[in-house]
């Protein structure tokens, strides 16, 4: 597939004269490489592509509507300023925004020093997990990581889901499950250091797979 | 018995995983920077890539889009600091 992909690029790079300084041909672009070579339609298609999963994180992990707002502005700054280090070989778009979105989200949490209060967003459209009519869609990466997911411990599986998607504080999960705190902190850092290593795993054997 | 080099190195893994799932508190995160060596960058990211995929593989509801006129501003100051005006 990576073969194929190369083969493709070096066609176009001899039979068009769609380049960047990047000399990578513009049909063959990402929407994040083309926010980074400075193309101003891309800014449109990244928000009418990504707009809705940034609001929906930034919702989910801010006390108000406004505060959300503040939030989106941020994270797509964040995204702008880091399209360049887009790279397709380690994984998709959408992974690398949410990277940066929940980067920007888990800082803002920390400056704010106050737990999440979803009460003030009972007049806003929010999101639930029973009524995912419509999903992102799931990335190659995404449904690797959800059957790495099945193979963690269930202790370990539930942290991580309570933390991550929930946005759940150590203390939180803790009071939520009637865990130790110190055990929540076993538990999430035990599952994270387990699911790397298997993600790693599997995108190496992805890598010598498209090489051979 | 585990020597403190190995110890350091836990300590560090447990930060990466801290940082990226929960975030680091001030003294956390000093405590990242002196552990870390050069050329850690990669672990953060691919810790913060993992928590990201993670997240990814959960489920996220996207039926409700950004609002419009927020989307208008993003797109606005975006296009104002690459130089074009917007349209």
């Amino acid at each position: 597939m990576l073969r194929r992909r190369k083969w493709l690029f070096a066609l176009l790079y001899r039979s068009t004269k769609l380049f960047d300084s990047h000399e990578i041909p513009i049909l063959c672009q990402t929407i994040l490489q083309r926010v980074a070579a400075g193309d101003s339609s891309a800014v449109d298609d990244c928000l009418a592509q990504y707009g809705a999963l940034v609001w929906s994180l930034a919702r989910r992990h801010s006390p108000n509507y406004s505060d959300a707002e503040d939030a989106v502005q941020e994270a797509f700054l964040g995204i702008w300023q880091g399209a360049a280090r887009f790279d397709p070989e380690k994984g998709s778009e959408t992974t690398f925004i949410t990277t940066i979105v929940r980067r920007r989200l888990i800082d803002r949490h920390r400056k704010r020093g106050r737990q999440l209060d979803t009460a003030s967003l009972e007049n806003q459209p929010v999101a639930t997990r029973e009524n995912h009519t419509e999903q992102v869609a799931i990335s190659e990466e995404a449904t690797m990581v959800r059957q790495r997911m099945a193979s963690l411990r269930p202790a370990e599986r539930r942290v991580l889901e309570l933390a991550i998607s929930e946005g759940m504080s150590h203390s939180e999960i803790a009071e939520s499950t009637s865990m130790p705190l110190g055990t929540v902190k076993t538990h999430a850092r035990r599952g994270m250091i387990r699911l790397r290593e298997m993600l790693e795993a599997d995108s190496a054997t992805r890598l010598t797979e498209a090489e051979t | 018995m585990t020597t403190p080099w190995e110890q350091s190195q836990q300590r560090l893994q447990d930060l990466l995983s801290d940082r990226a799932v929960f975030g680091l508190s001030v003294e956390e995160t000093a405590e990242l920077w002196e552990l870390q060596p050069d050329g850690w960058d990669d672990e953060i990211d691919t810790m913060d890539r993992t928590a990201a995929t993670c997240c990814l593989g959960l489920g996220i509801d996207v039926t409700d889009p950004l609002p419009t006129s927020l989307r208008n501003r993003i797109g606005a100051d975006a296009k104002r600091a690459m130089g074009c005006e917007p349209q």
